[in-house]
């Protein structure tokens, strides 16, 4: 086994507690909007009462320490890889050994706005489902953030996810020793799983997806015409963007317009960001206020939250916004796709139409498909035992 | 209907104290590497040229000389259909003057129109004629600066409405010229369709310095054609704040209404990106168009009065109107004058098109000026203005 000794620094959360103090001041001084009337279910965006009552708890009653603690649960490391420019990126990732003679390498990829902390459940019962009565196969986890997120480094200028599938890929192989891999990915993380997929196949034993980022050449003659259902999901899908698309068209377009609120007020940063949570997360909408704070408790959201703060990512993340389209690599070549073996799973979105196999198959060499019963964009948060038990069942049924 | 009520700003020095201080306070962090020579506003706002606002906005600005400068001239506050309307009122010099309607947009304010008032209502002291000044009346927005913020978003059309109820029963205005860029040429526009003498309203005449609202016609010709290629493009790259404000205007707030710099930083960038930058030597700079001090007060208008929020809700009150489309069958049957200045960030189509939703009266194009027209070419705004309403009045 030549992944023995890993080739990297270990790492620990640790916030300097002056950070602590002043967070806490800054909540303090908050100076809320007010509200138009009729956003009970947050139709004009994030609901006030809600930021309210997240605005205390963050300030009074939350244990930055305690979610420290559990964040430290799993070994950390920290690897430094000099890109093709010259350029240094540190990658911060947790990275627990799996059960077993032969547990199965597999780097989860997080999205925005998440962090590593999305997998933090998962990890155990992914490493040892023994422990949780399951069946293996056990993996080798790897989690890391995302350049420009939580604990790694922020790239001088913003790097997309090709560029970043290259680093994970060394990451995997040169650091940590692996011939061949798995990896498990939503949100930004499905584009960078799809690009390690594309740019490193040899090496993918698989890949599991909770959100599917590639599109197909439809010009291209190997593809058929849109089907009626497609048509209609693609319609569908349009117009839930154009209602919810605000973020990540100001994130593509003008970064800097928004960053020097988000960096200064941590209200500003968790009203930008919990809007996604509650519109993506599977959410009793019924009962706004509850349904939010049932399915992301305040010990979870404001971990995330705080990840974002504490760092000082939150421009830094939202600019991967503005170098993913300039990569241009979501957008397959004409008679390009996947063809690594890839298990998707939807976790339905009450807003969002399911996605039609149909499409995906234009893209991926699709194995397996699955729609989740519950569970949202954030799965792995959300719902962690579901998720486990998918993950590993994906990869049992490739024959890993 | 209430009568008009003299108001004057007077800001308590602990609110403008709690805004300094957190500039104070900032903590600048990083932003992408720019090449030298590139533009730094690629991202959007420049951090450098934050650094020096804000340097300059804790040691040079004086909020108080500003408070003196927009106390300059009369206000009132007047309540039309519940809603607190601000605006400014200055009788012109003359026997006779016409009434002009100025109206603002976002992310501007009244102020925009500092320098032009007096030139309009005033000629004589400018080596023009006294019987040329007119009556000028310069609202601000529901939700905007000093008038009442509204419990739900309002649009341009309500605003629309609300503006002729102003001129004609607060005000007594038998019949007006209104003009307008921004949100302004939307409300403006509104004003020509539905507010016209002919339509029982107050409106004689229109002038527009941005193409506001239209009739859902395909572009035909081929300079039509480029027009709205250009056009299209040009909402990607810099509609970004529009379609964000017109859906969740509420999940950028919390963090504009807590962050003074951070509010800056998103007006500022629009300041710079839809202003004639273009200095004598060539080069771009946004202090080729406004001074640090014009910058700051228009910011701090917004700032005092806690109203980023409620100004963001136009854009959400224009799309529960349902849009800024001429219904089919209808156009502006006004007089519209049209102010077409090059650096407007979101052009006039060729005239052939202006012309199947207005009845254009006047074309002027210019060889300098941006989106905030009044405030970046002030005489040349001021005699544009003018001359339009010297024609109406002759009934050209």
């Amino acid at each position: 086994m030549s992944h023995r000794i890993v080739p990297a620094d270990p790492f620990k959360v640790l916030v300097p507690e002056e950070e602590v103090q002043d967070l806490k001041r800054r909540l303090q001084r908050t100076r809320f909007p007010n509200e138009p009337l009729g956003n009970e279910h947050w139709a004009y965006g994030t609901s006030l009462p809600y930021m309210e009552r997240l605005v205390e708890v963050w300030r009074d009653d939350f244990d930055w320490r305690k979610q420290e603690e559990a964040l430290n649960r799993f070994p950390q490391y920290r690897a430094t890889l000099t890109d093709e420019d010259g350029e240094d990126h540190e990658i911060h990732f947790i990275y627990e050994r799996g059960s077993g003679e032969n547990p199965v390498p597999l780097i989860l990829t997080h999205g925005w706005p998440s962090t590593f902390r999305e997998f933090l459940d998962v990890v155990d019962p992914l490493a040892h489902p023994e422990k949780y009565g399951r069946e293996g196969p056990a993996f080798d986890v790897i989690a890391p953030s995302l350049i420009g997120y939580g604990f790694s480094s922020k790239p001088r200028i913003p790097i997309g996810p090709a560029a970043i599938a290259d680093l994970w890929h060394r990451l995997m192989t040169e650091v940590l020793g692996y011939d061949k891999y798995a990896a498990q990915a939503g949100d930004w993380g499905s584009f960078v799983t799809s690009r390690l997929a594309l740019q490193h196949g040899e090496s993918l034993l698989g890949i599991h997806l909770t959100m599917l980022p590639l599109r197909p050449s439809l010009k291209h003659a190997s593809q058929p015409p849109v089907n009626e259902e497609e048509g209609r999901w693609i319609k569908e899908m349009q117009g839930w963007w154009r209602q919810e698309e605000g973020y990540r068209s100001i994130q593509s377009t003008k970064p800097m317009a928004l960053a020097f609120a988000l960096m200064d007020s941590p209200a500003g940063l968790a009203g930008w960001l919990a809007d996604k949570y509650y519109r993506l997360g599977d959410t009793d909408k019924t009962d706004t206020m509850e349904g939010m704070i049932a399915r992301f408790p305040f010990d979870t959201i404001l971990t995330q939250l705080s990840i974002y703060w504490f760092t000082g990512t939150i421009n830094s993340a939202n600019t991967l916004y503005k170098a993913g389209p300039a990569e241009g690599s979501a957008s397959l070549k004409p008679g390009e796709m996947v063809t690594v073996p890839t298990a998707y799973s939807e976790y339905p979105i009450d807003t969002l139409p399911i996605t039609p196999r149909s499409w995906a198959e234009r893209s991926y060499n699709i194995v397996r498909w699955r729609i989740m019963e519950k569970g949202g964009h954030f799965a792995a948060m959300e719902e962690p035992e579901l998720f486990a038990d998918d993950v590993r069942d994906a990869f049992r049924e490739m024959g890993l | 209907m209430g009568a008009p009520v003299p108001f004057k700003i007077d800001i308590p020095q602990s609110a403008i104290d709690a805004i300094l201080a957190k500039v104070r306070a900032y903590e600048w962090h990083e932003m992408p590497e720019i090449a030298p020579g590139a533009d730094r506003w690629a991202y959007g706002t420049d951090m450098e040229y934050m650094k020096e606002l804000c340097a300059y906005w804790t040691s040079a600005f004086d909020w108080r000389k500003a408070e003196v400068t927009l106390n300059h001239f009369p206000q009132f506050k007047a309540t039309v259909d519940g809603q607190e309307i601000h605006f400014i009122h200055v009788k012109g010099s003359g026997t006779n003057p016409e009434t002009v309607l100025l109206t603002h947009g976002w992310p501007g304010s009244v102020f925009e129109f500092w320098d032009v008032i007096e030139p309009l209502t005033h000629p004589e002291k400018f080596g023009g004629n006294a019987e040329d000044g007119v009556n000028l009346v310069v609202p601000s927005l529901p939700g905007y600066a000093f008038s009442g913020k509204p419990k739900k978003p309002i649009g341009p059309k309500g605003t629309a409405a609300l503006w002729d109820k102003l001129m004609r029963d607060v005000l007594g205005y038998k019949d007006y010229i209104a003009q307008g860029g921004d949100w302004g040429s939307v409300v403006t526009g509104y004003i020509g369709l539905n507010h016209s003498q002919a339509k029982g309203g107050g409106a004689k005449a229109i002038h527009l310095n941005m193409f506001g609202i239209r009739g859902a016609f395909a572009p035909e010709t081929p300079e039509e054609n480029q027009w709205a290629a250009a056009a299209a493009l040009n909402f990607e790259l810099e509609g970004a704040y529009l379609r964000l404000q017109m859906t969740k205007p509420q999940t950028l707030s919390y963090g504009m209404m807590d962050s003074p710099v951070g509010a800056a930083a998103w007006i500022v960038e629009k300041f710079n990106s839809w202003s004639d930058r273009r200095g004598p030597d060539g080069s771009e700079h946004i202090e080729n168009a406004f001074t640090k001090d014009q910058l700051l007060t228009n910011v701090m208008i917004y700032l005092v009065t806690r109203t980023f929020n409620t100004a963001t809700w136009f854009y959400r009150g224009m799309f529960e109107e349902a849009g800024t489309n001429i219904p089919a069958g209808e156009k502006v049957e006004v007089p519209t004058g049209i102010a077409n200045f090059p650096k407007e960030f979101m052009p006039f189509p060729p005239r052939s098109m202006v012309e199947k939703s207005f009845n254009v009266a006047r074309w002027s194009s210019f060889e300098h000026g941006g989106h905030f027209a009044a405030m970046e070419t002030k005489s040349v705004f001021a005699d544009e203005v003018r001359a339009f309403v010297k024609q109406v009045k002759a009934g050209q």
